[in-house]
């Protein structure tokens, strides 16, 4: 029989394990032409069939083109009438849509966000990540009482609204519902080991994992260089809690946010009459350059005895890739920083194009030293600081503005995207 | 003629707005129930009929009931063939569905989390900038590209309204009451075009209602 079209997909998308078993039910054979994601989807070729650039993408034997995974799904499933998948009733039509679009909306899509916080396809924010896992929870739990008194989610047999259940649950239990949890949902994990060992579709769903703890979010730590020797993240420096107020060029590794009851050192400095507020407001709320300007502001009011600024680089920035993952990080790292929010503000970009990009920027921070400021977040070592005389060197001033305006240029890489810490 | 079945939603609700859209166009009557959020879904014989206690709810006249907006919108559109709001042919009814999927996913998720974090629904302090810009960006992505493709074309799959118009109509209206303001809309001359042709066709305006687009994007209100 010949295939009736061409998925573009990648093997891991729960989509990809929906289309795929919805023709393997329906006794259709898809072709999967090989696929590089990122790459592929990007050439012009692609684009012309799938101008949105996205996967999973139909490209139908007889020129009909369809993307989105669900509606690929059912349009598939709707070639073999006979194989019951869309439900036998136009009640039961409805009601698999119905199944299908709450996992979607109510379950995936948590999912979805979760793991991309998880892996940096966006910041990361432990609020939303504990919010969305507990909705994600009561949308379980609806699916947990359902299944309580059935074997599939329609009828009493096998339907698309079971297949793309068992796609997407295959995700969570992998991501966010844990032994502790599954121990409540003990009817969903009957009914997905009941269809990802289906006969027809064990091959597609592959093993399930099942994770022992929901998975937390370790923060990107690149550690290539030798650590420095003050090992600055060793509870074990206790000699000194308040004899660190003394002086401003200490660099020792006493900072460590897990003694929360140690007084930060930066509080113990003398008084300044720059107030790090009134900058934030005057930047966010002038043009940068310019007369009556935020930078202009910043000359008259800097004391640069109590802060200092400091030129960051980013010190793998070969291992760059899409301008927005990048962006991403530099809002990782700010969020990383958020203890140190009264002490710091930032302006910070990715330069370049894909794969020929750096990131870099400033930091205007409380006192003379940087470590201080920054050693709250677990990968500041990823970065290179550079203390810059903004006031006395033209180099480290013109810098200074063009990081601040978002027009700063390096090496013939143009600002292409950034982040503010304020 | 006797009313399909009982809706509990609300006006303000995109996915009433799709539903009773959908009923209209295809010449059916669908009975709105009143609504009281925080009330009615709290009662008892609500929640009874309805476990999940969400919005919008549908029960016909045999007792069948049905949730989720789109999946009730497509049931009811199912119901008049003629009315061609699902196409005229199984690849319009594919391109239909495809359209929907992407005005939900690609558009309107981002819509409502971006939603949920300057109102706020996510826990203290929850709220990130950094998040908000990269999630709004996303949609950024997929209204540049509907900007890019609409022009061709006077409705998204057939010559007439489909309830892919329909949601995707819905869909905008809430994106310019919460994440595109005066100056992002002009960015998108093409879609804000479309999105007056659909939602002032004379059947259904009065379901779209007033614009009430926003001047501002929303924004978290500074009350630290």
């Amino acid at each position: 029989m010949a295939p009736v079209g061409k998925l573009y997909c990648v093997p891991t998308m729960s989509q990809t394990k929906t289309i795929r078993s919805v023709c393997a039910l329906a006794g259709l054979e898809l072709e999967i032409p090989e696929y590089t994601h990122f790459s592929d989807n990007q050439k012009p070729e692609f684009l012309a069939k799938f101008p949105h650039g996205k996967i999973p993408a139909f490209e139908g034997a007889n020129g009909f083109n369809l993307t989105e995974g669900a509606p690929i799904a059912r349009y598939l499933a709707g070639l073999a009438p006979n194989s019951g998948l869309l439900g036998s009733t136009p009640e039961d039509v409805a009601v698999v849509d119905q199944w299908v679009h709450f996992v979607e909306s109510d379950i995936a899509a948590h999912a979805d966000v979760i793991s991309g916080m998880l892996k940096n396809f966006f910041p990361y924010n432990k609020g939303i990540h504990t919010f969305l896992a507990e909705h994600q929870l009561r949308s379980l739990t609806t699916l947990e009482t359902h299944l309580s008194t059935r074997t599939f989610l329609v009828g009493d047999r096998i339907t698309l609204a079971d297949i793309t259940a068992a796609s997407v649950l295959q995700r969570v239990v992998a991501v966010t519902a844990d032994a502790a949890v599954r121990a409540k949902l003990i009817n969903t994990v009957r009914f997905l080991e009941t269809i990802v060992h289906q006969p027809k579709l064990e091959a597609i769903f592959g093993p399930t994992e099942y994770t022992e703890k929901a998975l937390q979010y370790v923060p990107p730590k690149k550690e290539k260089a030798p650590a420095p020797p003050a090992a600055p993240k060793e509870k074990k420096e206790k000699e000194k809690p308040k004899k660190a107020a003394d002086d401003d060029d200490e660099d020792d590794g006493n900072l460590v946010p897990e003694e929360p009851k140690e007084k930060n050192p930066l509080e113990l400095l003398p008084k300044s009459t720059f107030n790090l507020e009134d900058w934030k407001r005057a930047y966010s709320n002038k043009e940068t350059r310019g007369a009556d300007g935020s930078l202009e502001w910043f000359y008259a009011n800097f004391d640069k005895e109590g802060f200092s600024v400091w030129r960051l680089d980013f010190k793998y920035n070969e291992e760059l890739t899409q301008v927005f993952m990048s962006s991403n990080q530099i809002g990782g790292f700010f969020n990383r920083l958020e203890a140190s929010r009264k002490y710091l503000f930032g302006s910070v970009g990715v330069l370049g194009q894909a794969n020929a990009s750096i990131i870099s920027g400033v930091l205007i921070l409380r006192g003379q030293e940087s470590k201080a400021a920054v050693d709250c977040a677990p990968d500041f070592e990823s970065y290179d600081y550079t203390k810059l005389d903004v006031l006395g060197n033209q180099q480290d001033k013109a810098f200074f503005e063009g990081a601040l305006a978002w027009d700063l240029e390096v090496d013939g890489k143009k600002w292409a995207d950034g982040k503010n810490f304020k | 003629m006797a009313p399909i079945g009982s809706l509990w939603g609300d006006l303000r609700q995109r996915q009433t707005k799709y539903i009773l859209s959908a009923a209209t166009i295809a010449g059916l009557e669908v009975d709105l129930k009143p609504f009281e959020f925080g009330v009615t879904n709290k009662s008892p014989e609500f929640v009874a009929k309805f476990p999940f206690a969400k919005i919008p709810a549908f029960e016909d006249e045999d007792g069948f009931i049905l949730l989720e907006g789109a999946s009730i919108a497509r049931y009811v559109a199912s119901l008049a063939p003629e009315s061609g709001l699902l196409g005229n042919s199984i690849k319009d009814a594919a391109l239909v569905d495809q359209w929907i999927h992407f005005a939900e996913h690609e558009i309107n998720a981002y819509t409502d989390l971006v939603w949920q974090l300057v109102e706020r629904f996510f826990p203290e302090k929850a709220y990130s900038e950094s998040v908000h810009k990269s999630v709004f960006e996303r949609q950024e992505r997929s209204l540049k590209f509907l900007e890019q493709n609409l022009n061709l074309r006077k409705f998204l799959v057939t010559d007439g309204i489909t309830l892919a118009d329909i949601i995707l109509a819905g869909v905008i209206q809430r994106a310019a009451r919460v994440t595109l303001g005066a100056a992002e809309r002009a960015l998108y001359p093409n879609v804000f075009a479309y999105y007056a042709r659909v939602a002032g066709d004379p059947r259904i305006k009065d379901i779209f209602g007033a614009a009430d687009f926003v001047e501002v994007p929303v924004a978290p209100k500074k009350d630290e």
